[in-house]
């Protein structure tokens, strides 16, 4: 073998042991990494540096994984269809932010463990600079000339000590949570945390259990029921444990408050005299991202007042735009006999336009009000499988729901809506935006602001 | 004047290029260029730029790949350093048709994943472009290298 030979074949071989290493390190990365950070600070720290680079996936990325599966579900859905509508502007890509402003410099913490897997991290000092411009923020093209954003004075950027702001009041905590020797932040726990602690409560000693149902179509009827019988521990135990963690862990707080409010306002004695039966309950399952979605295609009730009246009623799919209904009540006459009363009919999201009769609702307002109508044979409930058993998501329902209305809204609609509102209420948007720079004082209520920088060229 | 035939005759010799040579360097250089642009930036998300390794890792985090085939796309991807590797070594020791098809399933690989990347509705960097013309350029020298019999050793082209 040739001396330049040799030497290849020791290059060949280098190259093959580095990519192979280079593989292997990767590969271990891929299957232990699930995002995070590995101390409760260093989650806060990453967040609050994935929002100063407004690096959307670094902020997903630092979300608890339950949270973080929704909002992007969501994300993508609601981009696709606000630039349809031309609220956001062509092009925009999910990752930049332009303005809005967020830095954070010399954070310190005070990190306390809730439970075995939350901790409650205090953000003692350091400093936060916020600021928000409305002209750079990625709107389309119609919002910027119907609301003349280009004019809205940009506000100042303000920097909070946040030291001098915790000396005046309780830190502000952001819960994380620990899955799996990572930790993340958690916007749920976070909300969850701060309603507990403004009405006095700690985060109970026990969660609520989860019972989660064999069917999506279960599910939704064990939450009917769990309703019907002022179950709150039942409501809860039917949403989904991962997306919905911080309400099991802080449930109970809702479980007694609402026990105690039926005892003392005698609800249930109420309900005990109203006798009330599901009779019908059909759905057509539709998959949607993440889950499936239930849409109601008959729904009968029937029951007894606690007057003595026997009542029914029933709502029945005809198409996506109308329903037929039924609804008859009947009771013991003076006489002894029987006085029934019945309506029905069938309703169709043209019949919306009645409403509007004699009205000065201009005809393409109430365009858009038949189309939200139409929009109605889509509204649903979203349920998701978790560790094979199904729950009813509230946050993907919720977001369902506003992805339908939007979808029922056509390009040129916002504007029109705008006209209207301005022209009901008698008080223009501009107005309003031009306020911002108060909204973003009120953001930092508390806040000790050491410096002011005024805008770009002014 | 016989000398002067014979001098144009070697200058000619001189200047011919062996394709097999060309198919070889071009797949080789197209390999090296598809491994640096992979950590190089692909993809930006706010001031954020992530390379191809770190693109991958996040996003199979976030599921964006859900949980079909693509789910495996990170897996392999990873290889690819590792691959065009062993097809460098494979052409080092003369297995060119072997190292040929080794080059051809690492350019076809960075050549589809970054043009998808273009696709996507996200800003791609200059990365994932790089990664695409060089995974072309490997493509072609792979294909070019099969195709292409070595006009010397024929047979021993294996």
């Amino acid at each position: 073998m040739t001396s330049q030979r040799r030497l290849a074949s020791i290059a060949a071989a280098v190259f093959v042991a580095s990519g192979g290493a280079f593989a292997a390190g990767q590969l271990d990365a891929l299957s232990d990494a699930a995002g995070g950070a590995d101390t409760p600070e260093a989650a806060v720290d990453a967040m609050f540096q994935s929002l100063g680079e407004n690096d959307i996936l670094g902020v997903l990325d630092q979300l608890a994984p339950g949270e973080r599966e929704v909002l992007r579900d969501a994300t993508v859905d609601y981009v696709e269809e606000l630039t349809r509508l031309g609220v956001l502007s062509e092009g925009l890509d999910l990752e930049g932010v332009p303005g809005f402003e967020f830095s954070s410099a010399d954070v310190t913490y005070d990190v306390q463990q809730a439970n075995d897997r939350v901790w409650l991290v205090g953000i003692t000092g350091g400093e936060l600079t916020l600021g928000a411009n409305i002209a750079e923020l990625p709107l389309g093209e119609m919002l910027f000339e119907r609301l003349d954003l280009e004019s809205v004075e940009a506000p100042e950027t303000i920097t909070v000590d946040l030291a001098e702001a915790v000396a005046a009041d309780e830190p502000p905590t952001v819960a994380v949570i620990e899955e799996d020797g990572q930790y993340y932040v958690s916007t749920f726990y976070t909300v969850a945390e701060l309603a507990a602690s403004e009405a006095g409560f700690d985060m109970p000693a026990t969660p609520v259990q989860p019972a989660g149902a064999a069917s999506a179509e279960e599910a939704l009827r064990g939450m009917i029921d769990a309703g019907l019988e002022l179950d709150v521990a039942g409501l809860i135990g039917l949403t989904p444990p991962d997306e919905m963690a911080a309400l099991y862990d802080y449930g109970q707080i809702l479980v007694d408050l609402a026990d105690e409010a039926i005892a003392e306002e005698g609800i249930d004695a109420q309900l005990a005299q109203l006798e009330i039966s599901i009779d019908t309950l059909e759905f057509e399952e539709v998959p949607v991202t993440g889950g499936t979605k239930l849409l109601p295609v008959r729904i009968g009730v029937s029951g007894v007042t606690p007057e003595g009246q026997d009542f029914a009623a029933s709502v029945a799919k005809v198409d996506d735009t109308c329903v037929e209904y039924e609804f008859s009540v009947s009771e013991l006459s003076d006489a002894g006999g029987t006085q029934e009363g019945t309506v029905s009919g069938s309703y169709c999201a043209g019949d919306i336009r009645q409403v509007f009769e004699g009205s000065d609702v201009p005809p393409e307002v109430q365009q858009i009000a038949e189309r939200a109508v139409a929009q109605l044979g889509q509204v649903g409930v979203v349920a998701t499988e978790v560790d094979g058993q199904w729950y009813v998501s509230p946050t993907r329902s919720f977001s369902d729901l506003l992805l339908v209305a939007l979808q029922g809204l056509e390009a040129g609609d916002i504007e029109t809506l705008i006209d209207f509102a301005e022209a009901s209420s008698g008080v223009e948007v501009e107005d309003v935006l031009e306020g911002d720079s108060e909204i973003l004082d009120d953001v930092v209520t508390g806040g000790v602001v050491i410096e002011t920088v005024p805008p770009k060229g002014t | 004047v016989h000398a002067a035939i014979d001098r144009t005759t070697t200058a000619t010799t001189r200047l011919h290029v062996d394709p097999f040579i060309v198919a070889r360097v071009a797949a080789v250089s197209g390999l090296a260029v598809v491994v640096a642009a992979s950590f190089g930036p692909w993809l930006r998300s706010g001031e954020r730029v992530r390379s191809s390794y770190e693109l991958f890792q996040v996003v199979d985090r976030l599921g964006f790949l859900g949980d079909g085939a693509m789910r495996w796309l990170p897996r392999l991807w990873v290889c690819v350093p590792l691959l065009a590797a062993v097809a460098v070594a494979l052409y080092v020791f003369g297995h060119h048709r072997i190292a040929a098809a080794a080059t051809a399933v690492v350019g076809g690989a960075a050549l589809l994943v970054g043009l998808g990347l273009q696709a996507a509705p996200l800003p791609a960097e200059w990365g994932s472009r790089l990664a695409a013309a060089g995974g072309a350029v490997a493509l072609l020298g792979a294909a070019a290298t099969i195709v292409i019999t070595h006009p010397t050793r024929g047979a021993s082209s294996r």
